[in-house]
């Protein structure tokens, strides 16, 4: 059964000027995305910055509320729904930040941000609290004596466990992972990816992951979506699209990632020129400005349909659609 | 250059931090040296000690040289350090955002460092040559019509095009050594390739030296031949780029290769190095390391191993191999 399913999802900003506050122009921050998650998935989400990633995951969680589109979860359209009954809903699908550092508040305990969810929704007080506040640390590999202690007295990994303590507070069943690793060095970053693992087997989470790190989407995800100016481009199985990606787009993001092993590379290509402002959208395909093999005047005019290449593998361009 | 023994201290008010313990690191001319190392271990303090740019008080220089072409730098004083900043050794910075005066035109900020790094060289140029130069400058480094986009100020640039006139900027004083400090962290993978390929090109065909600074062993690889792996204030290991991907040998040299994931081919566990960097107010008495290493012995905790060559052009720290050991333990 799919978990969520969003249709058609777009999220535009308006830009205001003047006394009157007209609107002067829009931001097209997500363009009519949709995808299903199915329970127990690890859907990744990849672009780069101002591809919409973040503002799609915030849309999801009605954090901001979508311009028009659909999301549903487990069948109940949140769309429709008022804020009490959101509120309700929240407590089954958590957010897990980029920033460990700025996403606790420095004058609270541990006890008291782990707990606080657990206060509101389960009116859980004293020992009762203490113990299930114990009980979420120890499962993200923290102790007892944690739990009197500050942010600053925790270094980044731990703080960023303690984030994710916190979003299981609730026992939610989907979690949304906006760049979990981001801040963290790479050994620490790996050992955070394990657990994250290793938690949703324990737990039987659904996660929507959200990254500019294509290798880490690779060593979590099971299916991924790369978006590009706020449209997803290409969505697949992480192992067909990373092996066999259909979208220039995804070539060239595969390409530009340095490995880290010694390489010789006289015959790499190189996406030149920078990704279009999201307030002066390209016509046709969004891509084609940077796209080295846009076919001609079809790609500058009319936008790409997505096209489905089999095995759960789809992409939007118009090249898939000449040979798919 | 050269780099020997260097230590830094930092007094604070809960006592002092021993941010370098003896740092040791060889630069030859038209080389190419990546420092890499996680957060906190250093690299940006040793490249900002080279060119003196730490704020004495509170940062404290207590032991070492750095030598460049037989000189040292240490001994300077700031008029004399002031001569070889830009015009010798010039660096770029991770975040071209904050190291670009909002305020001012390109053109403004290109052509009076230009301007002051013709004098120090003794061929003054006017405000009319510097302009040339300045568009040359940000012609070598691809930006488009150059001639009209100098007039513009820096928010009109892109990420990617501002850390490209730093790189101008940085060149306009023909430095032979450009230190790089995470050039390409604030920037999408695409851009980072841009400018990766940009200073791969500019090392080639200005037989520029390299000092490249990163946290990334991807963008290291792609542009030095020789790496230096830091550790919470050491130099742990150096080596070419071959050696420390097939065959490293500090523990955590394996343990940060193990750490990162694959584009290529999913990995079937990363391992991840347990624990975090040590204090450096009370650093460990032995081998910095040795509270996360899964090697450990008793000696790990006791002295501290010093840098010693297994063959030529590779070195690394670690009391597994017993020429590590100091002469005096």
């Amino acid at each position: 059964m799919n978990i969520l399913d969003v249709k058609d999802l777009s999220m535009h900003f308006p830009i205001k000027k003047g006394l009157l506050q007209r609107t002067t122009n829009v931001v097209k921050a997500v363009r009519k995305v949709s995808f299903t998650l199915e329970a127990g998935d690890s859907y990744g989400v990849v672009g780069e910055s101002g591809s919409g990633k973040t503002t799609l995951a915030r849309a999801v969680l009605h954090l901001l509320k979508p311009t028009s589109g659909k999301i549903y979860f487990n069948g109940k359209n949140l769309t429709s729904m008022n804020d009490e009954e959101l509120r309700q809903m929240r407590q089954h699908m958590q957010m897990v930040f980029q920033d460990p550092h700025s996403s606790l508040n420095p004058r609270k305990t541990i006890l008291k941000s782990v707990g606080e969810p657990l206060m509101i929704f389960d009116q859980l007080t004293g020992r009762e609290l203490a113990s299930r506040v114990q009980e979420l640390l120890e499962l993200v590999g923290l102790g007892r004596e944690h739990m009197y202690r500050f942010p600053h007295e925790l270094s980044g990994g731990q703080k960023q466990r303690v984030g994710i303590a916190r979003a299981l507070a609730l026992r939610p069943k989907l979690l949304m992972l906006d760049e979990p690793t981001s801040a963290l060095d790479v050994s620490v970053q790996a050992l955070t990816l394990n657990l994250l693992e290793e938690l949703q087997n324990q737990l039987s989470l659904t996660y929507l992951f959200i990254s500019h790190n294509l290798a880490v989407i690779r060593y979590v995800c099971d299916r991924v979506a790369v978006m590009y100016l706020g449209q997803i481009v290409e969505e697949g199985p992480v192992d067909r699209l990373f092996d066999t990606p259909a979208h220039p787009y995804t070539k060239f993001l595969l390409s530009a990632v340095p490995s880290p092993e010694p390489q010789n590379d006289d015959d790499e290509q190189i996406l030149e020129g920078d990704i279009p402002s999201p307030l002066d959208l390209p016509t046709g395909c969004s891509f084609h400005t940077r796209c080295p093999v846009k076919v001609g005047k079809i790609c500058e005019t009319v936008e790409p349909v997505t096209v489905n290449l089999g095995q759960a593998h789809s992409a939007a361009c118009h090249l898939c659609q000449v040979n798919p | 250059m050269e780099i020997k023994d260097l230590a830094l201290h930092f007094d604070t008010f809960e006592g002092t931090a021993k941010v370098l313990d003896g740092v040791s690191l060889s630069l030859e001319r038209g080389d190419t040296l990546g420092v890499v190392g996680e957060t906190g271990c250093g690299k940006s303090i040793t490249a900002k000690a080279i060119l003196g740019l730490l704020p004495t008080p509170p940062a404290r220089i207590v032991g070492g040289q750095i030598l460049f072409k037989g000189e040292d730098l240490l001994t300077k004083n700031q008029k004399e350090i002031g001569a070889v900043r830009g015009t010798r050794i010039a660096m770029i910075f991770q975040d071209p955002m904050t190291y670009l005066n909002p305020v001012f035109s390109i053109e403004k900020q290109m052509t009076d460092v230009i301007i002051r790094h013709s004098k120090q060289n003794k061929k003054p140029l006017n405000k009319k040559q510097a302009r040339d130069k300045a568009v040359e400058l940000l012609e070598s480094v691809q930006i488009p019509s150059p001639a009209q986009r100098i007039g513009e100020y820096p928010h009109e640039f892109s990420g990617g095009m501002r850390q490209r006139v730093l790189i101008a900027m940085a060149l306009s004083g023909d430095p032979e050594l450009l230190i790089a400090d995470e050039p390409t962290t604030a920037l999408d993978v695409t851009i980072q390739a841009q400018i990766l390929r940009l200073l791969k090109g500019l090392v080639n065909r200005l037989h520029l030296s390299i000092l490249l600074i990163s946290h990334d062993l991807g963008v290291v690889a792609k542009l030095c031949k020789r790496v230096a792996v830091m550790y919470a204030g050491n130099v742990v290991e150096t080596s070419s780029i071959e050696n420390i991907f097939n065959s490293p040998l500090h523990p955590y040299s394996k343990g940060l290769l193990n750490s990162i994931p694959k584009l290529k081919k999913r990995d079937a566990t990363l391992e991840g190095i347990a624990g975090s960097i040590p204090s450096f107010i009370t650093p460990p008495q032995g081998c910095r390391f040795a509270p996360r290493c899964t090697e450990a012995m008793e000696l790990c905790q006791k002295v501290k191993p010093v840098l010693a060559q297994v063959e030529p052009g590779h070195s690394f720290a670690c009391h597994l191999y017993p020429a590590c050991r100091p002469a005096d333990a």
